[in-house]
Parts: C-alpha cells; structure tokens; sequence
C-alpha cells in the first residue's frame, strides 16, 4: 500500500531542475529514510507533497488525494528551514498548535514536553537551537495523523537533544502505525530507524528498497550512500 | 471556528517579535519626540493659533496605523520562517488572511481607541489653556464632527488592511512583478482619499485650505454620503481581499 | 559497530549486516549461555526498540522468529518470556554450537589446514 506516489513528477528553479522526471513510491505504515547529497532535491519533493510547490509536470498522490491544504490535516510536516513562533512561550505553543492542527493529543504533548525536558514558562525565542528543534519535533509527533514528513529533523543539533528526537520518533512509530519520512545527513545515526530507504541525487531517484535487504546485499548504508556519491 | 481565533490571537503574537520598535533606547527617543510634539501643541493652544476642529485632522491618518503593519503582517510569516507551518494548515487560504485580518483590526482598533483618549486628553487641556476659544459650545460641535470622521475612518480602515496584505502576498507570489502596479495603485488610493479629506474637507468658505478654519461641509456630513461611503469601503475591500486570497491559493510557493 | 545495553544484556549491532537477525542471533546466544533464564521476561517490543535505537520492526522480526523456534512465548497482557523448556533451549544452544564449528571450520579452511590438523589443534587447546 502506498501513502505516497509520484510519476514523472519534474520541478525547475529557472535552468536548474531539482526534481527530474522523478516516480517514486512511499510505502504506507513503514519508516522511509530519503538520503541524498545537498541539492539533491529532497526538499522540494517534501514540498511537493504538502503542495507548497507545484510541480511543472507529472502526477502526485498523497493518501489517495492530490496535495493540497484539505489532505495536510492527515499530514505533519517539518520542514528543514523553520523556526516556531518566537514570541510564543512553550506552554503556549502546545495551547496554539491544539487549537489550530486538527487531532492534536494535548496530553501527549504535555508527556513529550516532560519526557524531553522542556520548560513550559521559558519563550521559544530563547531555547537553544537544540531545545527548539526538540519543541518542534514534539508539535509534530503529538499530532495524531497518518503521515509524518520529517525533513532533516537532526540538522544542527546537539547529540543529547538528537538522541531524545530519535527516541520520541520511535515511541511514536511503535504506539500507532504511521508513515514516517526522514530525510537527513545523519546516517549512521539515523539508518537503524528506516524500514526502506530511497537514495536521490538531481532529483532523481538513484536506488531505493528495503534496508535488511539491502543490507544483505552491499551492506550498511552509509558504505552504500558512499558508493553512489563520492 | 476554534482554530479561527487562535489564528487572529496569533497575529498579536507575531507583532510582539518586533525587536527594534521595543529597545529601551528607542522608546526614550520616542517619548522626547512626543513630549516635543505635545509641547509644541500646548503653546499654540495657548497662543490661539489652534482651535479644537484642527485637531481632528489627524484622525483620517489613523489609518496608516493599520496600512503599514498589514504588509508585514503576511511578510512576518516568511522572515520569521514560520511559512511552512502557516501555508500548511489545512484551512482555506481565505480564512488564513482573515485572521490575520480581524486580527489587524481589533489591533488598530485599541489604536483608535487611545487616539479618543488622547483628543479628550487635550479638550481638556484647551480648556485649562484657553478657555475663550475652546468653549464647551465648541468643544460639542467639534465631538459631532469626530464621530463622523471616526466612523468614516473605520470604514475605511479594512480597505487599507485587505490593501497592505494584498502588497504583502503579491511580493511573495510569483505575481511579483506586478507589485509596482499595486504600489502604485495603493498610492493612489492614499492621496486621492487624503486629497479628499484634507482639502474638501478642511477648507474656508473661501475654499482655500487654511488652518484654523473648516469647512461648513465637515459639520454637515450627511448620512447619505456616510452609508455610501462605507458600503463603497467595504466592497473594495472584499474585492481587493478576494484578489490576495487567489494569489496565495494560487500563485504562491514556499 | 554499534553496542547497546539492553536490561542487562549486551548487544553489538553492526550496520553493514540485517539488524533483526542480530538481534535474534544474540538472543540466542544469551539464551544459550544461560544469561537470559528459562522463563525469563524479556524486554517489550517497544522498550527494546528504545534502548536500541532501532526500528521497532526489527525487533518485531526477530521476536516473531523467536516465538516461531518456541524460544519464546508471548502471554497476553503480561509480555515475552523466555521458554521454560529445557529442549528448546538445548536445540538453542545445539544451533549455536554448530554454528560455532562452522565458523571454526571456514576459518581454518581459509588457513590451509586440513581436517586432521585441525583436530590436532583442538585436542591441544585449552579447555578451562
């Protein structure tokens, strides 16, 4: 079953395409890590998904509608370039994201918050890069949704706040079966999370398949990723 | 209709993150410059050279209160990198911008109400001041008039909301280029109505612009006139809110 | 190479090979060696997902595997527990051990030394 589907699916910034005629499909209830060196086009396939950019050509399905704002209520989307609301306390960040993002589990934040050692007085403006990487990724996984799109939800941070970002992504994936996509440049950290895994570079898809099985076959991969690009 | 108004609070929100406007230097800056300028208004009060109409010139004005942030009011979303929460949530487009401008009104609207405050601040003071020009019969004629341009103000405030936003959602848009035919049409729209105000509005029998005189036909705005005023506001504004909605539906990525 | 204590067992991961059949592997082998108890209550699904920081599938595969061999039985509501047979656990420890003579085998195949220097070198090996 895929919650994801995308043929022949092209994007060009002016001369430079950063998605390639680009079919690729996204199995439904598992762990897809996207690799791919920077450029490759791993951002804007995640914005394609959400439909903040439209595509030039080719065909996107996302849980069996097209991407729009309807489909983003079953979505949770992070984003590798945002910021929270800076003006925002933490408690109020849970309080707005509970009244705006349908299926929002408030006592599930509230658990993650004391799990990931979060004040709930301190203004997000001024957590550490580290705490507030941490709070958004909380926003994220307190929503009760189908799809999450995590897109480089490790970039910058610190290993401490990276190990609790790992282990709430895994508290969530074994309490409720969703569709889980992460890109990152943290794969040796990160690869032991996936169940599948997509390799792109010019916004193309290079390889992708199960990780045991391609673990089997040409081993761990970081030695794969190493492979293709260097 | 929850996440509506936790949408219009957030607009308050995303103004507080204003770093600039409250550093303590700034504010020092500012509180000498009105002390000037409230200094400099008592001595001609007291000197005569200013009758309690003038001072209602101030009040069509208020509206760039509301213009100037509208256009950071969408602008702010992107500089402050929180676009991809903000352009993801799954409501219409249109409902998005109406937060935030519902949100810009009843900010404004504390604005107008401290400006009331401020007028009535210095009836009393022309009254203390001088007392021969600033009679209670005056005083009475002049409140009449306020109303009317208050509530002509407030009519016309939305436009110039719908207006800033409609500026600000373009420049993010793939509309861009169009943006020199939008400033240019705001600009317009400001002096024609400011043309209109100050000097039809503000003028001696003779029908030169002159302070302290002012014209019979602000103390007789009659109600005709206001109604279609303000139906003729809020019908450009709609029509102008319905332009910035299909351009961030439509015309916008992030 | 990625080590990782789980409830007092010691696992080491290595990436480049399927991480379920580690874990199964490894709990074999504790199972063998006695170092996980007959009747014993392993951890969750979930908690050994947690302390391993892997995906909580793997883990699944290699549970499954466990309770298909009957090393394990899953009671519903109270968790896995390590089987109470002695059978079970000696055909564990059987398949570890010739695992191990199979490895020793390859190993001294690749060394160039026949079947009876190989003996040789077992009978003189220290035992204790």
């Amino acid at each position: 079953m895929m919650a994801i589907n995308l043929e022949n699916v092209t994007k060009a910034y002016g001369s430079q395409r950063a998605l390639d005629s680009l079919t690729l499909g996204l199995f439904e209830g598992q762990v897809t890590g996207i690799l791919g060196p920077n450029g490759a086009g791993k951002s804007t396939l995640f914005k394609a998904i959400v439909g903040l950019v439209r595509p030039d050509a080719g065909r996107i399905t996302v849980l069996d509608s097209r991407p729009s704002w309807k489909t983003n209520g079953q979505i949770a989307y992070l984003s590798d370039q945002c910021r929270w609301y800076g003006s925002h306390t933490v408690q109020h960040s849970i309080d707005y994201a509970a009244a705006v993002f349908p299926h929002f589990d408030q006592k599930r934040a509230e658990q993650l918050l004391a799990s990931m050692g979060l004040n709930r007085d301190v203004t997000v403006g001024t957590l550490s890069k580290g705490h507030e990487a941490r709070l958004k990724l909380i926003i994220c996984l307190a929503r009760d949704v189908r799809l999450m799109l995590l897109d480089e939800p490790f970039s910058g941070i610190d290993l401490v706040s990276r190990e609790k970002i790992i282990q709430g992504l895994i508290e969530s994936f074994a309490e409720r079966k969703q569709t889980i996509i992460i890109s990152t440049h943290e794969i040796r950290e990160a690869e032991s999370l996936f169940d599948q895994v997509v390799f792109i570079d010019q916004g193309q898809v290079v390889l992708s398949g199960e990780v045991e099985a391609l673990r089997q076959e040409k081993g761990s991969l970081e030695s794969i990723y190493r492979g293709l690009f260097q | 209709m929850n996440e509506f108004w936790a949408l219009v609070g957030n607009t308050r929100q995303l103004k507080k993150s204003n770093g600039l406007r409250t550093a303590s230097w700034w504010k020092i800056y500012i509180a000498f410059f009105c002390l000037l300028a409230m200094g400099s208004l008592c001595f001609s009060i007291y000197h005569g050279t200013i009758g309690p109409m003038v001072l209602l010139i101030f009040i069509p004005f208020l509206i760039f209160a509301a213009f100037g942030p509208s256009i950071g009011l969408v602008g702010r979303e992107w500089s402050g990198q929180t676009v991809s929460w903000w352009l993801t949530l799954p409501y219409p487009r249109a409902e998005l911008l109406f937060a935030k401008l519902v949100g810009m009104f009843i900010h404004w609207l504390k604005i107008a109400a401290g400006s009331v405050v401020v007028l009535a601040v210095f009836a009393a003071v022309g009254m203390l001041l001088n007392p021969v020009v600033w009679t209670t019969g005056a005083l009475g004629i002049a409140a009449a008039v306020a109303v009317k341009l208050y509530i002509l103000t407030i009519a016309a405030t939305p436009l110039a909301i719908t207006m800033g936003m409609l500026i600000s959602v373009t420049r993010h848009s793939r509309l861009r280029p169009l943006m020199p035919i939008i400033m240019i049409m705001a600009i317009w729209l400001a002096t024609s109505a400011i043309n209109y105000v100050v000097i039809s509005l503000f003028h001696n029998t003779a029908g030169d612009v002159a302070f302290p005189y002012v014209s019979p036909a602000l103390s007789s705005i009659n109600p005709l006139f206001m109604i279609t005023s303000i139906v003729a506001g809020l019908f450009l504004s709609a029509i102008i809110f319905g332009a910035a909605s299909y351009i961030l539906a439509e015309q916008t990525e992030a | 190479m990625e080590e990782a204590n789980a409830s007092g067992l010691m696992f080491k991961l290595d990436l480049s090979k399927p991480l379920w059949e580690q874990v199964l592997h490894q709990i074999r082998g504790a199972v063998a060696r006695n170092d996980l108890q007959p009747g014993e209550k392993i951890p969750s699904l979930r908690d050994l997902a947690q302390q391993l920081k892997i995906n909580p599938n793997t883990v699944m595969r290699a549970y499954q595997e466990l309770e298909r061999d009957g090393l394990t039985e899953t009671r519903r509501g109270q968790g896995t527990f390590i089987t109470a047979s002695q059978q079970k656990i000696a055909e564990a420890r059987d398949l570890l051990a010739q695992e191990a003579v199979r490895e020793f085998v390859s190993s001294m195949k690749a060394l160039g030394i026949d079947r009876p220097a190989a003996c040789t070198l077992l009978e003189e090996a220290k035992w204790s």
